[in-house]
Formats: C-alpha cells, sequence, structure tokens
C-alpha cells in the first residue's frame, strides 16, 4: 500500500513538473521562448537563450516592443527560474531595461547572492526611479552588498545619491567607506 | 576593494628622501639641462647614497603572455624585477624560479594580489599582462601609485574603463607603454611613414585584416584547480561557473572577459592603420558592424565579422575628404592603405609590399613627417622611464585604436550603424548603444 502511494506522488509531482509553467506575479503565462529558458543551468545548450537575445536585439529597433519583452523578462526575475536564466535576464535589461524594471530589480539588490546580476541591469538603465531604487536599497542590503551599490551610484554620478552615500563615507567596514569615498568623488565629478 | 591610491606623495620631499622614480625623473631633467648647456657631471654629484640605476619592476599577470614580456625585461642589464603576481599559484611559482635563476637568487617575492605587489615601497614600475576584464583596476592603481606601466593591449575591456585608464595616467604623469610592439618594428615604421607623406595620394580606404574567431561546444561546469583562485581570476566579471576551456589564454573568446580576436588583434592592426593615417587622436564617425557569432556554446564572440568605418572629412591629414577603415577577418592579415595614386600592405613578418613597387625605395626627406622610431619596444620603455619622454606607444593610441573595435563589438549587438562623437566618445543619439559603454562591476570592484 505505501509503495502505491509512494509511486503515485512519484508520478504526480513528475506530472506537476512537466506541466508547471512559469507564470508572472499577475498570473499571465510567459511565451514560450522566455518559457523554455526558465530552466537554463550553465552546461547546457544555449541555443534558447539566442533565440531570446535575437529577440532583444529586435525589440532594440522598436520602444512599444522593448518595453514588452523587457516586462516580460523581468518578470522572470520574481519567478523560481534558475539564477542562470535570472543572469541572463539581467544582461538583457541592459539593453532593454526601463525605469519600471527597477521594481523587479531592487528586490535581488538585498540578496547577496543576487545583488551583482540587479546591479549589472540597473547600473545601465536610466531614470530616476533606478536611481531611488539603488539609494533605497543601501540601507537595507547587508554588508557585503553595500560596496557595489555604492559604486554603481558612483558609475551612474547620481547626485540625488550625494548625501547618502556621504553618510557611508566614515562607515566602521573599511571596504563600505572606501567605496562611498571612490562615489562621491565620481557623483562630484 | 580596489587600491586606495598613494598618491606619489614624495614627489615634493627633500632631497634625502627622493624615491627611485623621482631620482629618475631629476636625472632626466638634469640631461636636459646638460644638452642646453654642455657640461660634465660626475657621479658623485648623485651622492653617495643616490639609488641605484636600474629599474626597479614587479609582474603582475605572469601567464603564457606575462612570462614572454618578464622574460624579455630580464634580458636588461638596467631593469631589476623584484616581485611577480599572479592568480594561479603554478604561473607564480614558475615565474618566481625563473626569475631567481636568472638573477642567481631566491630573492624574487611572489603574490597573489596585485595589491600587495603594488603596496612595496622600492617599485618603479610594473609589467601588466593580464586578461583584458582585469586591465583597467590595476592600472589605474598603479598609476595613482606613481609608477611607470609596460600593459599589455588591448587596453581596456571598455572605453568608459579605457577613457578612465587615459586620464589616470594623464594625472599621475606616468610613462606607459602599450604592448602593442609593431610599432617598434621598422617596415610597419616605414608604411605609415610612407602613408603619412603622401606617396599613395590621397587615403581613401584601409583595410584592416585580423583573425577568425572560434566556436566551442558547451562547457560542463569543473572542479576549480588546486591552487587557483578562481574568484579573483573573475574579479569584476560577472560570476559564472569554472570551467577549463573559459580560463587563461581562453578568455578571449568571451565577451565578460574580451571582444575576442577582433578587440586582441584591433589593438595591433587597427593601431597601425591610425599610426599611418595619423588618426591616432580621434575615431570614426560612424560604424557598421556585421558578424556572424557562435551558435552555441561557451565562447560568445564574433567568429566572422566586417566593420566599415567611416572617418570624417578633417580626421586624417592624407584623406581630406574623409576615408573608410574596413576591419574584418576576410582580408589578408594586417592593413592595406588604399590610395588615389598607390597602395602599401604592411605586415608581421617584415611583409611590406607597394603599388608602385618604387615606393618601397621612396626616401623621406629632412622636411617630411618622420613617426616616432622605436627599434625595440622595452627599450623603448625603459628609455622613456629614465627621460620621461612619451613612449612609441602611449596610452591614448592605445584607446582611440580600440575604441574601434569597441564600437564594432556594439554595433554587431545592437544589430544596427552606430554614429559616434569622437570628440566627447558618446554615440549619437543612440541611448540604447550608450549603456555598453561600460559594465557594472562584480562585488566592490570598481576603478
Amino acid at each position: 500500500m505505501k509503495k502505491w502511494f509512494v509511486l503515485t506522488m512519484v508520478i504526480a509531482l513528475v506530472g506537476c513538473a512537466h506541466t508547471r509553467e512559469h507564470k508572472t506575479q499577475k498570473g499571465a503565462a510567459l511565451p514560450a521562448d522566455l518559457q523554455t529558458i526558465t530552466t537554463y543551468k550553465f552546461g547546457q545548450s544555449r541555443q534558447p537563450l539566442n533565440v531570446v537575445e535575437d529577440q532583444v536585439r529586435e525589440a532594440v529597433k522598436s520602444s512599444q516592443a522593448s518595453k514588452q519583452l523587457a516586462a516580460q523578462l523581468a518578470a522572470l526575475l520574481a519567478t523560481d527560474a534558475t539564477p542562470e536564466c535570472k543572469q541572463f535576464v539581467c544582461r538583457q535589461l541592459v539593453l532593454i531595461g526601463t525605469p519600471a524594471e527597477a521594481e523587479r530589480l531592487a528586490p535581488l539588490l538585498l540578496d547577496p547572492g543576487t545583488a551583482d546580476m540587479a546591479r549589472y541591469a540597473l547600473e545601465a538603465i536610466p531614470g530616476a526611479k533606478v536611481e531611488k531604487a539603488l539609494i533605497a536599497a543601501l540601507d537595507d542590503a547587508p554588508d557585503s552588498v553595500k560596496p557595489g551599490i555604492l559604486n554603481t551610484l558612483g558609475a551612474r554620478h547620481t547626485q540625488r545619491a550625494a548625501k547618502a552615500v556621504q553618510a557611508y563615507t566614515t562607515h566602521a567596514n573599511p571596504t563600505i567607506a572606501d567605496a562611498a569615498k571612490s562615489a562621491l568623488e565620481q557623483i562630484r565629478g | 576593494m580596489s587600491v586606495r591610491p598613494k598618491k606619489s606623495s614624495n614627489r615634493n620631499q627633500p632631497s634625502s628622501n627622493l624615491s627611485r622614480r623621482d631620482f629618475m625623473k631629476r636625472t632626466a631633467a638634469l640631461a636636459a639641462g646638460a644638452a642646453a648647456f654642455p657640461a660634465i657631471i660626475p657621479a658623485s654629484a648623485f651622492g653617495a647614497a643616490a639609488p641605484s640605476k636600474r629599474i626597479v619592476m614587479g609582474c603582475i599577470g605572469v601567464g603564457s603572455q606575462g612570462t614572454g614580456n618578464m622574460r624579455h625585461f630580464l634580458r636588461y642589464p638596467d631593469v631589476k624585477i623584484v616581485a611577480v603576481c599572479d592568480v594561479d599559484a603554478e604561473h607564480r611559482k614558475n615565474a618566481k624560479k625563473f626569475v631567481d635563476e636568472a638573477y642567481g637568487n631566491q630573492d624574487c617575492a611572489e603574490y597573489h594580489d596585485f595589491r600587495e605587489l603594488l603596496a612595496r615601497d622600492d617599485l618603479d614600475g610594473v609589467s601588466i599582462a593580464v586578461p583584458d576584464h582585469w586591465h583597467s583596476i590595476p592600472a589605474i592603481a598603479a598609476a595613482n601609485r606613481g609608477l611607470d606601466i609596460y600593459a599589455e593591449k588591448p587596453l581596456s575591456l571598455t572605453i568608459r574603463e579605457g577613457r578612465a585608464m587615459v586620464e589616470a595616467v594623464r594625472k599621475n604623469e606616468t610613462v606607459w607603454q602599450t604592448g602593442s610592439w609593431q610599432r617598434s618594428q621598422s617596415h610597419f615604421l616605414r608604411a605609415c611613414e610612407l602613408v603619412r607623406n603622401g606617396r599613395i595620394g590621397e587615403v581613401h580606404t584601409v583595410k584592416v585584416g585580423l583573425p577568425t574567431g572560434s566556436a566551442i561546444d558547451p562547457q560542463p561546469e569543473m572542479p576549480i584547480p588546486a591552487g587557483f583562485d578562481y574568484d579573483m581570476w573573475l574579479g569584476p566579471a560577472p560570476y559564472s561557473p569554472y570551467t577549463e576551456k573559459r580560463c587563461h589564454w581562453n578568455f578571449r573568446w568571451i565577451l565578460d572577459y574580451s571582444g575576442g580576436q577582433l578587440t586582441d588583434w584591433a589593438a595591433h592592426h587597427c593601431d597601425i592603420a591610425n599610426w599611418g593615417m595619423g588618426t591616432e587622436f580621434t575615431g570614426p564617425s560612424s560604424v557598421d558592424g556585421n558578424g556572424e557569432f557562435p551558435k552555441d556554446g561557451l565562447w560568445n564572440t564574433a567568429i566572422n565579422y566586417m566593420l566599415e568605418c567611416k572617418f570624417p572629412k578633417g580626421a586624417s591629414p592624407v584623406a581630406p575628404d574623409g576615408f573608410t577603415m574596413f576591419v574584418s577577418n576576410s582580408f589578408p592579415m594586417g592593413a592595406r592603405f588604399e590610395g588615389s595614386e598607390g597602395w602599401i600592405y604592411v605586415d608581421r613578418g617584415e611583409k611590406l609590399v607597394t603599388f608602385p613597387d618604387m615606393l618601397k625605395t621612396s626616401e623621406i626627406g629632412p622636411n617630411e613627417t618622420r613617426l616616432y622610431k622605436s627599434e625595440d619596444h622595452f627599450q623603448n620603455f625603459i628609455d622613456c622611464v629614465r627621460s620621461r619622454e612619451k613612449t612609441v606607444t602611449p596610452i591614448d593610441p592605445a584607446h582611440h585604436a580600440i575604441t574601434i573595435a569597441h564600437l564594432g563589438n556594439i554595433s554587431m549587438r545592437l544589430g544596427h550603424k552606430v554614429h559616434w562623437d569622437p570628440q566627447h566618445e558618446e554615440f549619437v543619439n543612440d541611448p540604447t548603444a550608450d549603456r555598453l559603454l561600460s559594465r557594472s562591476m562584480r562585488g566592490s570592484w570598481h576603478i
């Protein structure tokens, strides 16, 4: 009896895994090409990623297409897509991300495992909304992530961050203080 | 995490505290004065406590290229290598062994972290030969530390990093030699002087031939070899699992760390093209790049590529109407200058072909343009460290040569022609391309 129960559960779980769709937080199904990349892991064929890269290259030509694809890609950041998939998404957002994607990227800044990939995208996306997200994350992020956020604010020459960055120049952690001083130099130009 | 620049604080100190570098600067000034007012300065004038006349160097990055450069420097009796640095313990130990054997002692220090090497107070200069994604950080730190630099090409990973390097070198009055050593070969000099002096008339086209790229299958994640600090190797680049074909020589074929054959060789042949055309301090106004990239696998730099780079009127003294530089793996390796009255083709292996043939023996007159002559790239660096003059391949031309390749890669990635303002180093009405001028650095690394 126990054996049959276990077998039934395994079949049910496998079935779920096969039919599971990655959905956005609002529940909308992802386009098939994006669905395919959600399970990408290092060492596998990159062909599905290349398909999406081609779509991004095409989307760059149209503001509307670009916005739509950026939103669809950013939606993956809130799913259980693999870290490799999420890193790939952040790389694409460098080109087509808009301030609207800051909302999806900001939570990743607080996790040392995802902060670098989030910054990779955010550093390239213009807009006050992005800057505000970075500044807001500065206080909440763990110490190991703070230097990176400071560096990104410096690289973006974020004037509005000057006061917040200044506060970190005397931080007890020398790596953070060092990053803050350097960022401030860049901000003040 | 990057080195806090320790500015050369001893420049204005009393002579008793003269650093070796200050000593050389002042000696150079004295020598210049001596040229104007001939006089004999006895060696004793430098004082009993005068620093050694040997240039003390450290080597950052001692893989294949770095070890090659290190071995070159070891041949010069007026250079002393005191330290080597590499994130791979095997590279490091081999390099130390080589230096120690050359000097017959055990004195060469080993460092795993370039910041520790740069913290030494006995260095005059460094040789830097690390993967491209690591070029800017140690170079800027070394310049800020007051050291002279022999650095491998291509200059930078991104245009913004290159610009930051140029500014650091300028601010610190660093003597900088780029490893674009073709400039120290007489037939490249000869070709460029012929072009510059109008021997082929007005130039309309330059064809730069570079190698073809490669692809490789997807690679499995592998255990990091003992003694290899992979996290440090990645440094500012995005995290990726270790696999053998990612690292060391192969970094060149992955866009996170380099720009492929295009950037690797543009630093040689686009540099020569710019030298001949007199466009070393400017750039194209547009670049249209078309390329074929690997369809799968670990490596992702272009395999085949064709860049069409338009230089506007006034950019070159020998192309009053402007000219087009084509950069591609479909041309023979080297640089071919095509003008209204002939052409000149130059490549390694003493290849210098001209049409008409008689151009080869054409004399460059005393009132004509002469370019910088160096017969030995390493000696030229050493001489310039002493004289404080510019080297044959200073940093600005290196930046402008590699910018052509960076623009090509950006154009290929975007799938459209990019328009470029070389003076301000910004794209024209292309905010998407502007996003690719720089890249976020991982962790706490920054320039």
